[in-house]
C-alpha cells in the first residue's frame, strides 16, 4: 500500500488529511465519532490573549454550496486553554495543533511563549487574517511586511513548528506567502475564509449580526485550488491547502495543485466522518494509479 | 450522540406543509430524552451543505419520530424521501428538558409542538398532571392535535383566527390560574418565547424554553447557533437547547 505519512517541517503527520481550525472545537467535541489519531491532525479552535465573547448572532448563513460565518473568535482564552482544554487531550492520542490570533505582534509572542511549555501540541498555526489594532484594524495577512514581521516574531519564541495560515482576501498570495517564507514559516496553510456577505430580501437586513463573515464550502474550492497552486510556483515550504474539500477527489485536486496536505472544515459538519473516507479515497487513487507514495502525486499537475 | 444510517419506516403528510417521519434507530432512542434533537443530513451533494436540526417528536422502542413544517430548501429536500430511503442521522443530541416533579403546564406554538409532545408523554407516564397549552395560527395548522389527547391531562388548543378551540394566541392562556404551582415548558417561535418569557417574569416564575437556532457543526465545536445568556453566549446546541428563560438575554432575531 502507498506510503501516505507527510511532512510538515520536522512535523511527520500519519495522513495528510486534517480538520481545519475553528470547525473541530478543541478537540473533544467530536470524540463520540471516531478518535482523532486518525486524521493527520487536528488544528483547534483559534485563541487569544483574553477570552473573546464573538460577535452578536446570527453567525451562520447558508450560502450556494457553502456557509457564511462571522463567529468573531470566540474562546476560552489563553488561560483556560492552557488549565481546562489542553489537559483534556491528555488521554486523548492525536496530533493537536494550536491556532493563535493577537491584536499586535506582542500578544502573538505572549501566546506563542506560554504555549511552549503545554503539553499535548504538534504545531503553531499563526491566523494572520484577524485585524491588526495597531494598524488602523487592517488584517497582519494582507501586508507581507506584517506577515513577515508577525511570523519572525512567533518563529523567534517558539520551539514548535510554526505555520502560517494566509488569508485569501489579498491581492497577489504569492508575495504574501514568500513573507511568511522569509519569516521563518515551516508551512503555510491557506485559504481562510473569502470575505462574503448575505442578504435576507425580505427583512432587508443582513443573514449575519455583523454584516460579513467568511465564506467555505465547496463554493470556493476552485478559487482554493488557484491560489495553492500559485502559492506553490512563490514558495519552498510545505503548503496545507483548504477550502471546499469534501470528497478524496477534492483533496487530490489540492496535492496536484501542489498542496502537502489537506484541511477539512465546512463538509466535516455535513459529515463528522468525511476525514475517514477521504483518507480511504486517496489510497485508493494511489493504488489505482500505481503509486507508492503521495509524494508522487504532490504537485505532479502537468502542463 | 451518534452517527446512524436510519431505515425510513413511515412518512406522513399533514396541512400546512408539516411532514412527520419515523425512523428505525434503536440506538438514539436508546439515549433520547425530550428537549433532544436530531442533525439530519438532507443532500448527498454540495448543497445545501449544512444538515437541519430537528427535535424530537417521539422515541419509542426501536423508532424515532420527527414532526417538521417545510420552510425552506433544507426542509424541503427532507420532506422528500420516501418509506424505506436511509437518512443520515446524528443523535441525540443536547441538554434535554429537567423534569420537575410538579404538574406541569407545556405551551407550545405551531412546531414547537414536537418537543413537548415527547416530553408529555414521559411526564405522563411518570403519573405527572400536564396540562398543554397548543397555539396555532388556523385549524389547518393544528395537524399533532390528535396525538396530544394521551400526552396531556388536559388540553387547550388555541388558534388565532378561532377555527379551532380558543381564539387568540398561546401567551394569552397563561395567567394565574393556570399557572398555579406548575412547572413550565415552552417550545415555539420567538416572538412566542419571548411573550411568555415576560409574562412570566413579571409573576416571579421561570421557565424551560427548548430553542431552535441556525447550526453548522451541531456538535458544539464551532459557536455558530450562539445566544445571548447571563453568562455570555452560549451554544444552542450544546448548552441548550433546552435554556432557562429567566437566563436568556436576547433573542437573535432582536424580538
Amino acid at each position: 500500500m502507498a506510503d501516505i505519512n507527510v511532512k510538515i517541517g520536522p512535523l511527520v503527520l500519519k495522513n495528510p488529511v486534517t480538520v481545519a481550525s475553528g470547525t473541530y472545537g478543541y478537540g473533544t467535541e467530536f470524540l463520540d465519532f471516531y478518535p482523532p489519531c486518525e486524521l493527520g491532525a487536528v488544528f483547534l479552535k483559534g485563541i487569544t490573549l483574553k477570552p473573546r465573547a464573538g460577535n452578536k448572532p446570527p453567525r451562520i448563513a447558508e450560502t450556494p454550496a457553502g456557509m457564511l460565518n462571522a463567529i468573531g473568535l470566540q474562546n476560552v482564552g489563553l488561560e483556560d486553554f492552557l488549565k481546562i482544554k489542553l489537559p483534556a487531550l491528555n488521554n486523548v492520542p492525536g496530533v493537536f495543533i494550536a491556532n493563535i490570533s493577537g491584536d499586535c505582534v506582542e500578544e502573538f509572542v505572549q501566546i506563542a511563549q506560554a504555549l511552549n511549555d503545554a503539553p499535548n501540541l504538534a504545531a503553531l498555526e499563526v491566523n494572520v487574517s484577524c485585524p491588526n489594532l495597531q494598524q488602523g484594524g487592517m488584517a497582519f495577512g494582507v501586508s507581507a511586511q506584517a506577515t513577515e514581521e508577525i511570523t519572525q516574531a512567533v518563529r523567534n519564541v517558539s520551539r514548535l513548528p510554526v505555520i502560517v495560515k494566509l488569508s485569501p482576501n489579498v491581492t497577489n498570495i504569492c508575495e504574501i506567502a514568500r513573507a511568511a517564507e522569509a519569516g521563518g514559516a515551516d508551512a503555510v496553510s491557506l485559504v481562510n475564509t473569502f470575505l462574503g456577505m448575505a442578504i435576507d430580501v425580505e427583512k432587508r437586513r443582513p443573514m449575519l449580526g455583523n454584516f460579513t463573515g467568511g465564506l467555505s464550502g465547496p463554493a470556493i474550492r476552485p478559487i482554493a485550488v488557484r491560489m495553492v497552486w500559485q502559492t506553490s510556483k512563490a514558495v519552498k515550504i510545505p503548503i496545507l491547502g483548504m477550502g471546499g474539500i469534501r470528497t478524496a477527489r477534492d483533496a487530490i485536486e489540492f496535492f496536484l495543485a501542489g498542496a502537502t496536505a489537506i484541511s477539512m472544515g465546512t463538509a466535516v459538519f455535513q459529515d463528522p466522518s468525511a476525514p475517514l473516507k477521504i483518507i480511504k479515497g486517496i489510497k485508493k487513487y494511489l493504488a489505482a494509479h500505481k503509486h507508492h507514495s503521495i509524494y508522487e502525486i504532490i504537485g505532479a499537475l502537468e502542463a | 450522540m451518534k452517527q446512524v444510517l436510519a431505515r425510513i419506516i413511515d412518512v406522513n403528510f399533514f396541512e400546512s406543509d408539516y411532514v412527520s417521519l419515523t425512523f428505525k434507530s434503536p440506538e438514539i432512542v436508546a439515549e433520547a430524552q425530550p428537549g433532544q434533537f436530531v442533525n439530519i443530513r438532507v443532500s448527498e451533494g454540495p448543497h445545501p451543505i449544512l444538515r437541519r436540526p430537528i427535535s424530537i417528536f417521539d422515541a419509542d422502542e426501536e423508532a424515532v419520530c420527527i414532526l417538521f413544517k417545510v420552510v425552506g430548501e433544507g426542509t424541503r429536500l427532507l420532506s422528500e424521501v420516501r418509506k424505506g430511503d436511509y437518512l443520515d442521522v446524528i443523535g441525540p443530541i443536547g441538554h434535554p428538558f429537567k423534569i420537575e416533579p410538579a404538574p406541569a403546564l407545556l405551551v407550545a406554538g405551531g412546531a414547537g409542538i414536537a418537543p413537548l409532545h415527547f416530553l408529555g408523554r414521559r411526564l405522563r407516564e411518570s403519573g405527572f398532571d400536564v396540562h398543554l397549552i397548543y397555539g396555532v395560527r388556523t385549524r389547518k395548522e393544528a395537524v399533532a392535535a390528535i396525538d396530544l389527547v394521551r400526552v396531556s391531562t388536559r388540553l387547550t388548543i388555541v388558534t388565532e383566527d378561532g377555527s379551532l378551540g380558543e381564539r387568540g394566541l398561546a401567551t394569552d392562556f397563561i395567567n394565574k390560574k393556570t399557572l398555579g404551582d406548575r412547572a413550565v415548558y415552552a417550545c415555539g417561535p420567538e416572538p412566542m418565547l419571548a411573550a411568555l418569557q415576560t409574562k412570566l417574569a413579571a409573576m416571579g416564575k421561570s421557565a424551560q424554553f427548548s430553542l431552535e437556532s441556525r447550526m453548522a457543526c451541531g456538535a458544539g465545536a464551532c459557536q455558530g447557533c450562539a445566544i445571548a445568556t447571563q453568562s455570555g453566549y452560549q451554544r444552542v446546541c450544546a448548552d441548550g437547547p433546552v435554556f432557562d428563560s429567566d437566563k436568556i438575554l436576547k433573542w437573535s432575531d432582536g424580538a
